[in-house]
């Protein structure tokens, strides 16, 4: 069971290998020229006054928010999704696995409307 | 023809390599792990060819598009342009900017690399149980969606690393919007599990068997997702209308303006073979995957293979035909797009295949 996914565990190792051994084969032949001048963080050609590690705008946090929301509502979906065929149709239980869905998403609905009426959605 | 077992000639190599390490007493957990080693080299070389090919072709379509050749000079019709460029990248010096976080400013690229080459674990190359894909876990597409987005950490890791203002803004505007677009796509993604009843991409693959009739693009009640999923995965690879985290004219380069030399390859790499893999999930999702349009004709001896990589070369060409046609959306135009106009779109897309699915379309329901 756990041999199954023994493959994704090599893949990324077998990247992080790659990307070492590229790396060392670039700083192998690579030249290494560097002055004072050439390590200044590039702004526009003048001298950056201030680090660029400062506040943030908060849009960008109310986005990764609702983006959070909508996730975890995609991962409620995927099990869904899988089994609404064998759920469906007359001999099993029809349309209602779809109407729970409805009314779980509609729920969900309401919350985007409701951020929507907020501005949260407004991009200035 | 299509359901009983074709044997392919990676089925016949495995098995014989499979013969030859029982005869030689290798323990079965070392020919597996070799199995895996060898699947990592076909994919990570694939990867690079396509890349080189991409790269090569992307500069060929935008010249034909503008009226002019695209590169001529290195090789015959310019072939040996981009393994030359390759072959520069990597002997460029590496600068890294006094006032950045060395460590992160190296790990950014790496992992973002490392994770677009990871999703390739679950691709079923072609017909056949035992070779034609490294693994078929039950959880496929949601693996490589989770891997796919895992890049978005790269990025901000990158972009955050080099202290730069230029590199800050554009990591976080990547990462907006690929978590905006991310909503979408898992969206239209769910329309097609529904369909097929299953997460492996293997299963996806064979549902829409039988005839090009089957394919989910062919399918009416698949349209919503398939509109969804086309927006929602052109923004994903971050090309032009939604290359707003490059934005050359206002950005210089985003979140990879301090990065040169092998390292700016590596954000290069990841992002060609994320568009790559964007492209082989759509190839599977919804143009049937390795399957030919006309099973039981001639069509049939094309391997499988070839007709994954034509479906998925064909969609990467028509999103760099998109790139010239269409221009760049605006920071707040494309934020809202994506939470007013295609989250909602979502909602229809389930609503549209999930009355489909329970009212038996597609077979298999009643």
């Amino acid at each position: 069971m756990a041999l199954e996914y023994g493959p994704v565990g090599l893949f990324v190792i077998g990247g992080f290998v790659f990307a070492i051994v590229a790396l060392g084969i670039a700083y192998l032949i690579r030249p290494a020229d560097t002055y004072d001048r050439k390590l200044i963080t590039y702004e526009c050609g003048i001298v950056p006054l201030t680090p660029a590690w400062h506040r943030f705008r908060i849009s960008y946090y109310i986005i990764a928010l609702l983006f959070l929301i909508f996730e975890v509502e995609a991962a409620f979906l995927f099990p869904w999704a899988v089994v609404l065929r064998d759920l469906s149709g007359p001999q099993a239980w029809g349309l209602l696995p779809l109407a729970e869905m409805g009314i779980f998403l509609g729920i969900l609905l309401l919350g985007l409307v409701y951020a929507w009426r907020k501005g949260d959605l407004q991009w200035n | 023809m299509a359901n009983t077992v074709v044997k392919t000639i990676l089925d016949v190599i495995r098995v014989w390599a499979e013969n030859l390490a029982r005869h030689w007493g290798i323990p079965p957990v070392f020919v597996s792990i070799l199995a895996w080693i060898a699947a990592f080299v076909f994919v990570i070389v694939l990867v690079l060819l396509m890349v080189l090919l991409a790269v090569y072709l992307e500069r060929k379509v935008s010249g034909y598009i503008q009226s002019r050749l695209g590169p001529m000079r290195v090789g015959p019709i310019g072939l040996f342009q981009t393994p030359m460029d390759a072959l520069k990248i990597l002997t460029k010096e590496d600068i890294v900017p006094r006032d950045a976080d060395k460590i992160m400013h190296t790990i950014g690229p790496v992992f973002f690399f490392v994770v677009a080459v990871a999703g390739y674990v679950v691709i079923p190359w072609d017909r056949g149980a035992i070779a034609a894909r490294v693994v078929d876990l039950n959880i496929g597409v949601l693996l490589v969606m989770a891997l796919s987005s895992l890049g978005l950490l790269g990025i901000m890791v990158g972009g955050w690393g080099s202290n730069n203002k230029w590199s800050l803004l554009g990591a976080m505007r990547a990462v907006a919007q690929m978590i905006s677009y991310e909503v979408a796509l898992l969206l239209a993604i769910v329309c097609v599990v529904m369909q097929a009843g299953s997460l492996s991409l293997a299963a996806i693959t064979a549902d829409q068997g039988g005839s090009l009739l089957q394919w989910n693009i062919l399918r009416w009640w698949m349209w919503p997702a398939l509109l969804l999923y086309v927006i929602a995965s052109a923004a994903e690879s971050k090309r032009i209308p939604f290359d707003i985290p490059e934005a050359e004219s206002e950005l210089v380069s985003g979140y990879h303006t301090e990065y040169s030399g092998m390292k700016f390859g590596f954000f290069f790499l990841g992002e060609y073979a994320h568009l790559f893999v964007i492209a082989l999930i759509g190839t599977i999702l919804f143009l049937g995957g390795w399957q030919s349009p006309l099973p039981g004709s001639i069509a049939d001896f094309v391997p499988g293979f070839i007709w994954l990589m034509a479906k998925a070369l064909a969609i990467i060409i028509i999103t760099m035909w998109v790139r010239w046609t269409l221009p760049r959306l605006r920071v707040d135009q494309l934020m809202q797009f994506a939470w007013k106009g295609l989250v909602p779109l979502g909602f229809v897309a389930i609503l549209v295949t999930g009355l489909a699915v329970a009212l038996g379309l597609g077979g298999g329901g009643i």
